[in-house]
C-alpha cells in the first residue's frame, strides 16, 4: 500500500493538468445543435491547428487531455479530410493495469500517425465522448510545411512513450520546436498539454468542433422507447429520425459489439428513409465557442468541521482530479467522479492530524437502461481516519462497490443502489471489513447547486457490529472556479458538520 | 475468531481481485463475434497462425488474438495487429472484459472497422502498386464509415460529409452529383459495404 501511495504521489506530481470546462456546450441536447447558426472556421490565415481533446474521466491515462495537430492542405479540401498528426501509445497486448504502469515507468512505445480528421472525430465521439477544440497555431506557411515534413519523416517509427513527459504533448512540442526553429525545451520531468497549448497558441482564440455530438439522456430515451416497442419509428418526425439514427450509431459503436441482423436492418432502413426525406436536420459543422476556457484541475480547499460531541477542527485539503459530479451532470452516459490524489489535514489548537490520504478514487454512475446495461461502480484506495476529529487511529484500505443507477424522475437526478465492500487495515489486531448496501443520490438544481447523499448500513464482519453511515452535502457553485460546500456526516454515533470553500489551482 | 479472520481474508481477496482484475472473463467472455469482409472473396483468414475461415467471414474469434492474416494467391498477404481496446474505457473495460479494438496496419494494403466489429480488408494484387488502389480505397472507406451522416446531408441537399465525399470522388459540386450519390445510397438498401462498393464504381 505504501509503495502504491508513493507511486501515485509520483504520478500526480508529474501528470499534466488540463480541463476544458464547457458545460454550456457539452450538455446540449441534439436539438440545440441545429438551431444555432453554424459558423465556418476561418481557415484562410491559418495552416496548422493544435487540437485539444477534452479529458476523459474513465481513463486515468487520458484524464488530463490529449493534443494533436491538424494541418490545412494547400488544396481546397473540406476540413473532414485534412490530415491529423498524432503521437499515441501503442497498446499492444498489455492489460489495463500493465499499460498504465508501463506508461509510468517505461516499456511501451509510441508512434506518430497521420489520419484524416474525420477518423479522429469518430474516435473521440464514439469511444470517449470527448469534444475537440481547435487552436490556431502561430506558424507561418514555411514553418507549417517544415512541421509536416518532419512528421512525415517520423511517421511509422517507434519512440518511447511515457505518460509524464514523452507523451502526446511532449513529442508534438518537440517537433513544433524543430519546425519553428525555437529553442529546445528543457528536459522537463513533466509536460502539460495545457502548457504546450499556451506556449504555441492564444487560448482565447479557439474553435469548437461539434460534429457527431454525443446524445444526452433524452435522445437515448427515444431510442430506448423505440427498442421496447413503446414508440413507433413511423410516428417520429424526419428530424427526430435523424437524431434516432445518430443516437443508434453512437450507441452501437460505444457498445462495440456486432449488430444483430434485426439491428442492422433497422439501421439500414433508417438511412434510406432519411436520405429519401427532405428538410431533415443538417449535420452540425463547426461552431466558434466564446465561453470556452481551459481550467486548472487541482483543487485546494479549506473549511471548518465541528463534531457535535467533540471538538472543532480547521481542515485544509488538496485534491488532484478533474471531475466532480456537479461539473458534468448532464453528459450522457456517465456521471463520473475521479480523484487521483487527495490529502486532507485537520488543524486544531494543539495538534495536526491526518484526516484523509486518498491515492485513487473513482466512482462511475451510469443510469441503467435497456441500452446501457452497464453497472455503476466505485473503487477507492487510501488512508483515512474514520472518526475525523478524534484520536482514533487512521486505517488504510480499499473500497469497491457495484450497483445500478436510475434516473427515473429527471435527468438531473440519479439514484444509485450499490453493494459496497470496504477493507480497512488499522493494525494486525484490527483488520476490519465493512460490507453493506449503499444508496447514492445526486441531484443538480440548475447550474448552481448540487446535492449529494450517501446512505449505508454497514456490518463489521469481524465482530458482527452494525452501524449506519450517512453523508449529505450541498454544493453552491460560484463563478467558474469556486465552490462552497456544506456537509453533514454520520459515522455510527459520530456526527460532523462541515463548511468548506474550494477552488481550482494550477 | 478464526472463522472471522478467514472470512475477512476471503473478502479481502475478493475485494482486491475485483478491484484490480475485474473478473473480466466472467462478465463478458473471451471471444467476440466479428465480421471480416474483403474486396476479394475466398481469401484465407488466420489468427495467430491458425486458419479460422475464408472471406467473407463471420464468427467468434479470441479477444486475445494478436495477428490476423488475410491472404490469397495472387495478392499480397495482409497482416493486421489486433489489440484489445483499453484506451476507450480503461478501468471500465477491465471490469467488463474489454472489446476487440483498434487495428494497426502492419504491412501493405489497408483495413478499417466501418461498423462495430465489422472489419473491411482491401487486398492488393501482386504487381499492382498500393498507390494505384489508394484513391478508391479512401473513397470507399469514407463512404462506409460515414454513411449515416451522408444520408442526413442528402436529405438536406448539402453538408460537410456530402461535400467531402464529392471532393474525394472528384465529382463536381452540383445537384447532379448529389443525385448520383443518393441513387447509389438507395440502391445499397442502406448497407455500408454495398454502398462502399457502389460509390467506387
Amino acid at each position: 500500500m505504501l509503495l502504491l501511495g508513493i507511486l501515485h504521489l509520483y504520478t500526480v506530481d508529474n501528470l499534466s493538468a488540463i480541463y476544458a470546462q464547457a458545460n454550456s456546450i457539452a450538455i446540449e441536447h441534439f436539438d440545440s445543435l441545429f438551431t444555432k447558426n453554424n459558423v465556418r472556421l476561418d481557415t484562410q490565415n491559418n495552416n496548422l491547428y493544435l487540437v485539444f481533446a477534452g479529458p476523459y474521466p474513465a481513463s486515468p491515462t487520458s484524464s488530463f487531455g490529449h493534443i494533436f495537430v491538424l494541418a490545412k492542405p494547400k488544396t481546397d479540401k473540406p476540413i473532414l479530410l485534412w490530415d491529423a498528426f498524432d503521437f499515441a501509445a501503442i497498446q499492444g497486448s498489455s492489460g489495463g493495469i500493465g499499460f498504465f504502469f508501463k506508461g509510468l515507468f517505461g516499456g511501451i512505445s509510441g508512434r506518430f500517425r497521420k489520419q484524416p480528421f474525420y477518423e479522429k472525430i469518430r474516435e473521440y465521439t464514439f469511444l470517449e465522448s470527448r469534444n475537440l477544440y481547435l487552436f490556431p497555431l502561430r506558424f507561418d506557411q514555411l514553418e507549417s510545411l517544415s512541421f509536416q515534413d518532419f512528421l512525415l519523416d517520423l511517421e511509422k517509427k517507434d519512440f518511447d512513450y511515457l505518460i509524464m513527459n514523452d507523451n502526446c504533448a511532449g513529442r508534438i512540442d518537440s517537433v513544433l520546436r524543430e519546425a519553428g526553429n525555437r529553442p529546445k525545451s528543457e528536459n522537463s520531468a513533466l509536460v502539460f498539454p495545457k502548457s504546450v497549448i499556451e506556449y504555441w497558441t492564444d487560448p482565447n482564440d479557439n474553435y469548437l468542433v461539434v460534429m457527431n455530438k454525443n446524445p444526452n439522456q433524452e435522445d437515448v430515451q427515444i431510442l430506448s422507447e423505440i427498442n421496447k416497442g413503446e414508440l413507433s419509428k413511423e410516428k417520429l418526425r424526419e428530424d427526430e429520425k435523424a437524431i434516432l439514427l445518430k443516437t443508434n450509431e453512437w450507441y452501437f459503436n460505444r457498445r462495440h459489439e456486432h449488430l444483430s441482423p434485426e439491428e442492422k436492418m433497422f439501421m439500414d432502413n433508417l438511412r434510406i428513409e432519411i436520405a429519401q426525406s427532405q428538410n431533415s436536420r443538417p449535420s452540425p459543422t463547426l461552431e466558434k465557442e466564446s465561453g470556452f476556457y481551459l481550467h486548472p484541475n487541482m483543487l485546494l480547499g479549506c473549511g471548518i468541521k465541528n463534531a457535535i460531541r467533540n471538538t472543532n477542527t480547521f481542515s485544509v485539503f488538496f485534491r488532484s482530479g478533474i471531475h466532480e459530479f456537479f461539473e458534468d451532470s448532464k453528459i450522457y452516459p456517465s456521471r463520473d467522479f475521479l480523484g487521483i490524489f487527495k490529502l486532507e489535514v485537520g488543524l486544531s489548537a494543539n495538534r495536526m492530524h491526518l484526516i484523509d490520504l486518498t491515492i485513487f478514487d473513482q466512482t462511475s454512475l451510469t443510469p441503467y437502461s435497456s441500452l446501457t446495461g452497464r453497472a455503476s461502480w466505485k473503487f477507492k484506495a487510501g488512508i483515512s481516519r474514520r472518526y475525523e476529529l478524534t484520536h482514533s487511529p487512521p486505517g488504510g484500505g480499499i473500497t469497491v462497490g457495484f450497483g445500478l443507477t436510475t434516473s427515473v424522475f429527471t435527468s438531473e437526478m440519479t439514484i444509485t443502489a450499490m453493494i459496497r465492500n470496504e477493507l480497512v487495515y488499522i493494525d494486525n489486531n484490527n483488520i476490519l471489513d465493512y460490507l453493506g448496501p449503499e444508496i447514492i443520490c445526486i441531484n443538480n438544481f440548475g447550474e448552481y447547486f448540487t446535492f449529494s447523499g450517501n446512505y449505508g448500513f454497514f456490518r463489521k464482519v469481524d465482530n458482527n457490529f452494525n452501524y449506519f453511515e450517512m453523508t449529505n452535502s450541498l454544493s453552491a457553485n460560484l463563478l467558474k472556479n469556486y465552490h462552497i460546500i456544506f456537509e453533514q456526516k454520520t459515522y455510527g454515533k459520530e456526527n460532523i458538520l462541515g463548511l468548506r470553500i474550494q477552488t481550482y489551482i494550477f | 475468531m478464526k472463522n472471522n479472520k478467514f472470512i475477512i481474508l476471503l473478502l479481502a481477496l475478493i475485494t482486491i481481485s475485483i478491484g484490480f482484475t475485474g473478473c473480466a472473463t466472467i462478465m463478458s467472455g473471451t471471444t467476440q463475434l466479428v465480421t471480416i469482409s474483403c474486396n476479394v472473396d475466398g481469401a484465407d483468414i488466420a489468427l495467430d497462425g491458425q486458419f479460422i475461415g475464408k472471406t467473407p467471414f463471420t464468427g467468434e474469434i479470441d479477444k486475445n488474438g494478436e495477428i490476423l492474416v488475410v491472404s490469397k494467391s495472387g495478392y499480397k498477404p495482409f497482416n493486421i495487429a489486433l489489440s484489445t481496446s483499453i484506451d476507450a474505457m480503461f478501468w471500465g473495460n477491465i471490469i467488463t472484459g474489454g472489446t476487440l479494438g483498434s487495428i494497426t496496419d502492419f504491412s501493405s494494403g489497408a483495413a478499417y472497422e466501418y461498423s462495430p466489429s465489422n472489419f473491411y480488408v482491401e487486398l492488393v494484387a501482386e504487381g499492382v502498386s498500393l498507390i494505384e488502389q489508394q484513391k478508391n480505397f479512401e473513397i470507399k472507406k469514407f463512404a462506409m464509415m460515414n454513411m449515416s451522416d451522408i444520408a442526413v446531408d442528402i436529405a438536406n441537399g448539402s453538408g460537410l460529409y456530402l461535400e467531402s465525399l464529392i471532393h474525394l470522388a472528384g465529382l463536381e459540386s452540383s445537384e447532379n452529383s448529389i443525385a448520383v450519390i443518393a441513387e447509389k445510397l438507395t440502391k445499397s438498401n442502406g448497407d455500408q459495404l454495398v454502398f462502399g462498393k457502389l460509390i467506387t464504381e
